[in-house]
């Protein structure tokens, strides 16, 4: 199976940090306007993690490929 | 897997109900699985119907859930555009009946129906008249805001602000008539204050107090909304006056339905059945009440705690912070907890246009906090919300941004 990779989409997320409740070391939040950065890709371990947050997004901003 | 159900129905295809479909495949669920939708289409998101779909910035596709592929990688029996008409719970055996006559039997039926846009009185057979819920709902909305001059928005709340705000983007003159203040139930009156003023400064007049009181027609169609000695022009008329848990289906099965489906935290609501999203009302240990939202966070979160129940995961109770948000013009408004105007308000931060973080509390307790384009602010209260700080908050804790002062240039 090849590695999980997360994916965000920027313009449709609506900036309540579900994601960095979910996966705090994956994801944070722009000082600005609050939109995801996706700080970085999930390691073996953490992409649970990652479908977690991506689920819980309420936008459907986050997508993580090859789980 | 020794243990589980041998046939789960999942009654309802939108967030709610495809994420338990989904979560329940991932956990690793393969016995039988049936998917349930009462509308043609696949699964989608509700939240931007009244936003980017009504707005005519994204294309349809960008709502979508899950494409084809993904339904079909379910490995599930999925049945869209059928409603269900009831469900019959028999010790091992849940009898199911479709509209179109069908009958599934299932040992565990998920219901996730979400709700119906309630109606007012009178308008029955109008042809102008319509409400907001589905993707067809919005596809119409936006035709027929191409044509209409003059909408006449009743209702006040998330839907009928933000298609207010839309429709003035496509320049139709807008009117809100309300019996009750902007959002005022869920913001509470400092921010429904400010978003009074927001929509009078896009031009669009409020008219609250009495709602509507009855209907000038010319034939099928509403051509003025009265509201007390007023009359106000109308060639379109959006309901948006709120939603009631669409569980009609359930009502042979003995629960009180009177505000939805009475869940423990789990989303237990009798042997062999789960509900979820806007139609369960489930017990949240945090507010030691029944909860009923209308919300996109919280209808994935008990999605997941009800896959995970299915199969027997050990877990905590669901004791999510709930969180909602509404974007109206340039406003960004965010909302954790239960923020309500039952709630003590206190103005946590401010700017030259209003309060931008407001804290809610109850019983000493902070139970919410809504931002207002604060996003340093908002997620430093949310995190006061989650760790249940006392109430009022002691303000020097946060670190807030500096007002800044007005820019001389750029």
């Amino acid at each position: 199976m090849a590695e999980a990779t997360v994916e965000v989409d920027v313009d449709k997320c609506v900036g309540g940090g579900q994601c960095v409740l979910a996966a705090p070391d994956l994801f944070d939040q722009s000082d600005d306007d609050g939109t995801v950065i996706l700080l970085r890709q999930p390691e073996a371990g953490e992409v649970g993690e990652a479908e977690r947050a991506a689920r819980l997004c309420p936008a459907s901003a986050i997508t993580v490929h090859g789980a | 897997m020794d243990r589980g159900p041998e046939h789960v129905v999942v009654v309802g295809a939108g967030a709610a109900g495809w994420t338990v479909a989904a979560e329940l495949r991932r956990l690793g669920f393969d016995r039988r699985l049936t998917l349930v939708g009462g509308e043609r289409h696949l699964p989608y998101d509700r939240p931007p119907l009244s936003k980017q779909i009504l707005a005519g910035t994204w294309p349809v596709e960008r709502v979508g859930l899950a494409t084809s592929d993904e339904l079909a990688g379910l490995d599930a029996e999925v049945r869209l555009g059928v409603p269900v008409r009831s469900l019959t719970l028999t010790e091992g055996a849940h009898s199911l009946l479709l509209a179109d006559g069908s009958v599934i039997e299932a040992d565990e039926v998920v219901a996730a129906t979400g709700c119906t846009p309630r109606r007012l009185p009178g308008t029955a057979g109008l042809s102008n008249v319509v409400t907001l819920r589905t993707l067809d709902d919005a596809h119409t909305l936006r035709a027929a805001l191409k044509q209409a001059r003059r909408l006449v928005v009743v209702g006040a709340g998330f839907l009928g602000l933000e298609v207010a705000a839309a429709a003035r983007a496509m320049g139709v003159e807008v009117d809100v008539v309300s019996d009750l203040a902007p959002m005022v139930r869920p913001l509470g009156s400092a921010l429904s204050e400010r978003l009074t003023r927001l929509h009078q400064t896009h031009g669009v007049p409020l008219h609250i107090g009495l709602g509507v009181t009855g209907w000038e027609t010319e034939g099928r169609k509403v051509v003025g909304v009265q509201s007390g000695a007023e009359t106000i022009p109308a060639d379109l008329v959006l309901v948006a006056v709120g939603a009631v848990p669409d569980a009609g289906w359930l009502q042979h099965t003995g629960l009180d339905l009177s505000a939805g489906v009475p869940c423990d935290a789990y989303g237990r609501a009798a042997p062999g059945l789960h509900a979820v999203g806007d139609v369960a009302c489930w017990w949240h240990p945090r507010y030691e009440r029944r909860v009923r939202t209308e919300h996109r966070t919280n209808a994935a979160e008990q999605a997941m705690v009800v896959a995970r129940d299915l199969v027997g995961q050990e877990q905590d109770p669901y004791d999510g912070v709930p969180f909602w948000w509404t974007d109206q013009y340039d406003a960004k408004i965010q909302a954790y907890g239960l923020p309500g105007s039952d709630a003590d308000e206190q103005i946590l931060d401010e700017g030259d246009e209003g309060p931008t973080l407001v804290g809610y509390g109850r019983a000493r307790r902070l139970d919410g906090v809504v931002g207002w384009g604060n996003i340093r602010g908002t997620r430093q209260a949310r995190q006061l919300v989650i760790e249940k700080t006392p109430f009022p908050v002691d303000t020097t804790d946060l670190d807030l941004t500096p007002r800044r002062p007005t820019p001389s240039g750029t």
